[in-house]
């Protein structure tokens, strides 16, 4: 299609385009009444109990919260739920063999004792907050800084529209915030996550991440489309300097088309953060079947082309907002092993479904290195909820090489689960203990490494032996420079809704009125939380103006010229960004 | 408003119900928790007792209590408060399990 300029990006038209071409359709199971509640009463119950299993969902009308079976068909697992409004039944994960194998690794301790709301969770998701019932601390938490948009994308129902009150939390409430996190008990937030509407859009942005820092956040990553940072290449470094670990950017394909938000601007979003030395950027695709789901293999691809600088690849399946007939949502849902296996076929095998991993596993390496170091850093989110896994590029051979061609992830983890038991148990460890128990590991490591697989210029044993024989992680700088982080993380909607998920969400925002709330009750029930929240907390549209006198409604907005996308299309960075770059898979062979 | 919006008063009414289970709890809770003028709210139907932090200005207890009446809710006690009582109460250094109130 010709490109949509000469407007405010909004997403619409080019959607619609992207839509028309249906490659295949998620052909939904029947499954009767009768069925439905035989299956109940045999389904296994607690987490990780295995298929049929039964768990609690939500009503996408009355809201009501009902069991709900989460079942295997055809090698697919389902979710089915007898609503009010009827029976409901949609994808839960597309691969069986898949949820087994990530089950197994699944988290079951609880990692938090403190609650924000007096409640005791049993009417859970509808009064969240974090109540006692939560069984995971906060390991990234939103904030989200405001509800003004520079785009006007056609779905969002969170954006300020003209004449809307207006979000923007005080610097002092923002504080509040961030110091309620971190002082979760016994874990605190260690990460946020500064995400709006479209947070450059504040001019105290700077002081709002010098903010995350000061009350002792490692990480800090800004949730951006990059529009600002296109043409501001000194607000990049001025994000940089302050202490920005990530841009977290929105990065939905690799045509005008499928990444209508910020196609034309991320030659130059790149060439700023080149310049100011980072932050290192995530590209975050939002997956959707029969709509970019075929590109997924070329943003890799074009991840692996800009290692210097993009540091991952988070692929985020459609959470479908609102209420979303069948037909759409077997056009248009996609969940994680669909979008493993898209990335099998889309890499030519490179990396394939095998190479994937469950967030939790984190949570087992974590242990040892509670253990080991006496810090905490846990990740306790569901088996369901996301994957991931490294590749490494080898840039003299143009070799991909996803982490478990060459170390037995699954081995290691084990030994380290095995040896973390052991300190656990010693109670105590000295110095001379500790050096000797990091030699053992770093010895018996060797096992698990396949040396003949590895990419070459990066030394796993060198950083492996600083690790634990030296307490030396400078060595893992080398290790991301050579590397690209790949994610998966599936939000849920109101038709996959799982409270199991839910309790154990790592992925919290963080509301102005004390209450910290998991991503999936945040979004999924707007009119409890954020649209009610933000509401009771903001800016009449008279009050804003009257606070910033020189304001204007379409000054927020990016208006992307017809002569700015003619001087791209004709500029050596776009070539240089897209065109001229590397096939690492074959994505162009015959 | 976002500033002026801590000073606020609002009400905590504590109540027993008379006439509750755990799906009247849950769809009574969802109902009330959708409004605006609702700050807190939680309804136990196993424990048959439960708690409303509303804005007293915009919504009358009479109010409150008409949209309870099927449950039969008793007031057990009231206090008031400001939004900013709310926040610093809900901030998690004062809820750590085992050291709360409730």
């Amino acid at each position: 299609m010709a490109e949509v300029v000469g407007e405010i990006p909004s997403g619409e038209k080019e959607f619609a385009e992207s839509a028309k071409k249906i490659r295949d359709i998620v052909e939904f199971p029947e499954i009767s009444e009768d069925e439905f509640y035989e299956g109940l009463k045999r389904a296994s119950r607690g987490y990780g109990g295995k298929l049929p299993h039964r768990t609690y969902s939500l009503c996408p009308e009355t809201r009501r919260v009902v069991p709900a079976l989460v079942w295997e068909n055809g090698g697919k697992v389902w979710i089915t739920k007898k609503c009010p409004e009827g029976m409901i039944t949609d994808l839960y994960y597309e691969d069986v063999e898949l949820y087994y194998r990530f089950k197994r690794w699944l988290w079951g301790e609880k990692e938090i004792y403190s609650a924000n709301v007096e409640n005791s969770g049993v009417n859970c998701p509808l009064d969240c907050g974090m109540c006692p019932r939560h069984s995971s601390h906060t390991s990234l938490l939103n904030i989200v800084l405001t509800n003004r948009c520079n785009l006007s994308c056609w779905y969002c129902f969170f954006y300020a529209k003209e004449g809307q009150p207006i979000y923007e939390p005080t610097l002092e409430q923002i504080r509040t915030m961030l110091r309620n996190a971190k002082k979760e008990h016994p874990i605190g937030a260690n990460a946020v996550q500064l995400t709006g509407g479209e947070p450059t859009l504040r001019d105290d942005l700077i002081e709002i991440i010098k903010i995350a820092r000061e009350e002792g956040y490692d990480h800090v990553q800004l949730n951006t489309d990059g529009i600002k940072l296109a043409f501001e290449p000194e607000l990049v470094k001025k994000i940089r300097e302050a202490g920005t670990n990530t841009l977290y950017m929105s990065y939905d394909g690799m045509t005008p088309q499928t990444n209508w938000k910020n196609h034309w601007e991320v030659p130059l979003i790149l060439e700023n953060v080149r310049k100011a030395g980072g932050p290192g950027i995530v590209l975050v695709p939002t997956t959707i079947r029969n709509v970019n789901d075929h590109e997924l293999g070329a943003i890799i691809n074009f991840g692996l082309n800009h290692l210097d600088i993009i540091r991952g690849v988070n692929f985020q399946p459609l959470s479908q907002v609102g209420r979303v007939p069948t037909k759409e949502r077997q056009r248009f849902r996609i969940t994680i092993p669909g979008a493993i296996k898209r990335i099998e076929e889309q890499t030519n095998g490179v990396i394939a479904r095998d190479d994937w991993y469950p967030i939790p596993i984190a949570g087992h390496i974590a242990r040892f290195f509670e253990a080991f170091t006496g810090s905490r850093y846990y990740m306790t989110s569901h088996f369901a909820c996301g994957a991931a896994t490294y590749i490494f590029l080898d840039r003299e051979e143009k070799r991909v090489t996803p982490i478990p061609r060459f170390i037995d992830v699954e081995g290691f983890v084990e030994f380290l689960d095995e040896k973390a038991e052991e300190i656990e148990q010693w109670g105590s460890m000295g110095k001379l203990k500790k050096l000797k128990l990091g030699a053992e590991i770093f010895m018996k490591f060797k096992s698990f490494y396949d040396e003949k697989y590895a990419p070459k210029g990066l030394s796993v044993l060198d950083l492996i032996k600083n690790a634990f024989m030296h307490g030396n992680y400078d060595a893992l700088g080398k290790f991301h420079e050579n590397s690209l982080f790949l994610g998966m993380m599936h939000f849920m909607d109101e038709y996959n809704y799982d409270v199991e998920r839910v309790e154990r969400c790592v992925i919290h925002y963080a509301m102005p009125d004390g209450r910290i709330v998991p991503f999936c009750t945040f979004n999924v029930i707007p009119e409890l939380y954020r649209d009610k929240v933000q509401a009771q907390f903001s800016y009449t549209w008279d009050e804003w103006r009257a606070l910033h006198p020189g304001w204007d409604y379409k000054g927020d907005k990016y208006f992307r010229s017809r002569e700015f996308v003619e001087k791209m299309k004709k500029s050596d960075l776009y070539r240089k960004t897209y065109v001229d770059i590397e096939d690492y898979f074959g994505l162009n062979r015959e | 408003m976002t500033e002026t919006v801590l000073e606020k008063a609002i009400l905590r009414i504590d109540l027993k119900f008379g006439n509750i289970n755990p799906q009247t709890a849950q769809i009574k809770q969802y109902e009330l928790e959708k409004d605006m003028r609702v700050w807190r709210i939680f309804l136990n139907g196993y424990a048959k007792n439960g708690f409303v932090v509303f804005d007293e200005e915009a919504l009358s207890k009479d109010e409150v209590l008409n949209a309870l009446k099927d449950l039969a809710p008793e007031i057990k006690s009231m206090r008031r408060l400001t939004v900013a009582d709310l926040v610093e109460e809900s901030m998690s250094w004062n809820g750590i399990l085992g050291k709360m109130k409730s």
